[in-house]
């Protein structure tokens, strides 16, 4: 259960400004993060936070600036079919993630179509099984997804993601686009595969709730770093960053005898183009100190399997467990 | 996908049953015309519509509805190949500029872009000054025009549809860029250039009459649109019949296609749009 699968280390991404001469946009910068085998791993942040890119990185779809990925304890390469269809992804558009003109078995075959996985004719019962996996009939293979509801769709994309067998779902806000209902009932169904199957899943999500039901662990992205990882729980019962303390508090609680909390987060998250020096939430931090604006805090351990990227937190020395995230 | 939006447009009908008319008269030209095309006769030099000759007779006594059918019958032959040539070198290469993008789009567009910008009729004339006359070099000499325009619809629309996320999907799927552009782009891109390609079919049949008429075309004693338009000019007074079928028959081709060309635009923004 424990073993790491994915071990990122020092990945950073940087893109291009258009027009604006040697300038980069720091998507992600620097991440060190390991992804258990079987866990679910909530990544949360705000927009332009670099969750997304991280992803497409872990996807093999965006080439990072510099930096590593292994798999199983392969440097990941996109150009190897085997680690590539080791990591597949489900999106948060289930219209623009099935090609329109093609029918469900079709787009479910696609991975073991283009990779030559099983005899021609097995594939067929595949993608029954595929489509029973996720909660659908047969029946459907032959329909088109302008024929079908969104929820049914997202599990279609989920199907197909499933049919090479892979060890790593990256699910970028796959439930955010659904109404409420069925966000529930697709939730519930990666639950089902973890428990079912032992897939392990990156769920990138700006949804608190989402994560809070659903992973097993979390990752705070701040401006393309990840500034506090650690079990879900604890992280929710008591967030160490001041950041995560501001995103937990900010975020809507069903409880409406609770009154509002006092407006921790005030105003924009910095660009990515020009990140702020130091430590990227010093601007908007409560309690930032004069060593913030200059120094950048490193990701230490605070506590049992929890990190944070903080100046006023006292890493935890000394401790009986290696240091891992 | 689904027909139904498409016989239901009214004007997507009219269109494609003018056409329908027009191309069975031009497959079965030899059958229908009552009289040879090309046969001169003193006897009827002038003579207006009656009903042997329903659209009466030129200055040199030839029948005008047989020129009529049999001109029309090359002129949609050199539209059709002129636009089917244009597709065969605009479409590839479009989905390969728009497909790859970065230096590849540059590389290919940059001379797609020069041939674009120089006037059609010019071109055209510059290129038959260089290849000769006939209907095949009009053929080629229309295509040449028509293809940057094809490959830049092609490119645009390539362009959106790779940005899509279930090119991606295919991308994580293990699919190789070649299969990639031809099963998941060129098909969901093609619309805009079936549209394009039918507006540029009435398109054609102009430059075709135009470069007849200038005497660059189709050469007699073979019958062309453009061609009668241009002979018929100095009996326009006498016999304006010579001058004004063809002309109609004209009009109404390139109506007509534009008709089909604006039904199957609707048709195909209504579903990029929903998709």
């Amino acid at each position: 259960m424990n073993d790491v699968l994915i071990e990122v280390r020092g990945l950073t991404k940087q893109f291009r400004v258009p027009g604006r001469g040697r300038r980069r946009l720091h998507a992600v910068a620097d991440v060190d993060l390991d992804v258990r085998s079987g866990e679910i791993l909530g990544v949360v942040g705000e927009s332009g936070s670099g969750k997304t890119t991280l992803g497409r990185c872990l996807l093999g779809l965006t080439a990072p600036t510099s930096g590593t990925i292994s798999i199983g304890g392969q440097y990941f390469q996109p150009s190897d079919p085997v680690l590539r269809r080791a990591v597949q992804p489900v999106f948060q558009d289930s219209f623009g993630s099935l090609d329109p003109r093609w029918t469900v078995r079709r787009s479910v075959r696609e991975a073991l179509d283009a990779q030559g996985i099983g005899a021609p004719g097995e594939r067929d019962a595949r993608v029954t099984e595929l489509l029973e996996q996720v909660g659908l009939g047969a029946e459907l293979g032959e329909s088109r997804p302008s024929a079908l509801s969104g929820g049914q769709r997202q599990r279609v994309g989920i199907a197909a993601a499933l049919a090479p067998r892979p060890k790593l779902l990256v699910a970028d806000e796959p439930v955010s686009a659904l109404d409420v209902s069925v966000q529930a009932q697709i939730l519930n169904l990666f639950a089902a595969l973890r428990r079912n199957q032992g897939v392990t899943i990156v769920f990138i999500t700006h949804d608190l709730s989402v994560i809070e039901h659903l992973a097993d662990r979390v990752a705070v992205m701040y401006v393309g770093r990840i500034i506090e990882v650690g079990p879900t729980d604890a992280v929710f019962a008591a967030p160490a960053h001041p950041y995560t303390q501001a995103l937990l508090a900010a975020a809507p609680h069903p409880d409406p005898t609770r009154r509002l909390p006092p407006k921790l987060l005030t105003g924009e998250i910095p660009s990515p183009i020009d990140p702020p020096s130091g430590c990227a939430f010093h601007p908007r931090c409560p309690i930032a100190i004069d060593r913030c604006t200059t120094q950048r805090p490193a990701l230490l351990q605070i506590g049992p399997s929890r990190l944070a990227a903080c100046h006023l937190l006292t890493a935890v020395e000394h401790l009986p467990v290696p240091v891992t995230t | 996908m689904t027909t139904s939006g498409l016989t239901r447009d009214r004007r997507l009908i009219v269109g494609v049953t003018i056409l329908g008319v027009l191309v069975l008269a031009a497959v079965l030209a030899p059958l229908i015309a009552p009289h040879d095309p090309e046969s001169i006769d003193s006897a009827r030099l002038l003579r207006g519509p009656s009903l042997s000759h329903l659209f009466g007779a030129d200055a040199l006594g030839r029948d005008v509805f047989s020129r009529v059918l049999f001109a029309f019958r090359i002129s949609l032959v050199v539209s059709a190949g002129s636009v089917g040539l244009a597709l065969l070198i605009g479409v590839p290469l479009g989905l390969l500029a728009g497909y790859s993008g970065g230096w590849v789009d540059l590389v290919l567009m940059r001379p797609v872009d020069m041939i674009l910008v120089l006037p059609a009729l010019l071109l055209a004339i510059s290129l038959i000054s260089v290849l000769g006359t006939g209907s095949s070099i009009t053929l080629i000499a229309i295509a040449v025009i028509f293809f940057p325009i094809l490959a830049r619809v092609m490119r645009s629309s390539a362009q959106v549809v790779t940005t899509l996320p279930f090119v991606d999907s295919s991308r994580a799927r293990g699919m190789g860029g070649f299969g990639i552009a031809t099963r998941h782009v060129l098909p969901n891109a093609l619309g805009p250039v079936v549209v394009q390609a039918a507006i540029l079919m009435g398109f054609s049949m102009q430059i075709e009459a135009a470069l007849s008429y200038l005497g660059l075309g189709t050469q007699p004693p073979t019958p062309s649109l453009g061609l009668m338009l241009f002979e018929g000019r100095d009996t326009l007074v006498q016999a304006p019949w010579a001058e004004i079928f063809p002309g109609l028959a004209i009009a109404i081709t390139v109506l007509a296609f534009n008709l089909v060309g604006d039904g199957l635009r609707r048709h195909v923004n209504q579903h990029s749009s929903a998709a």
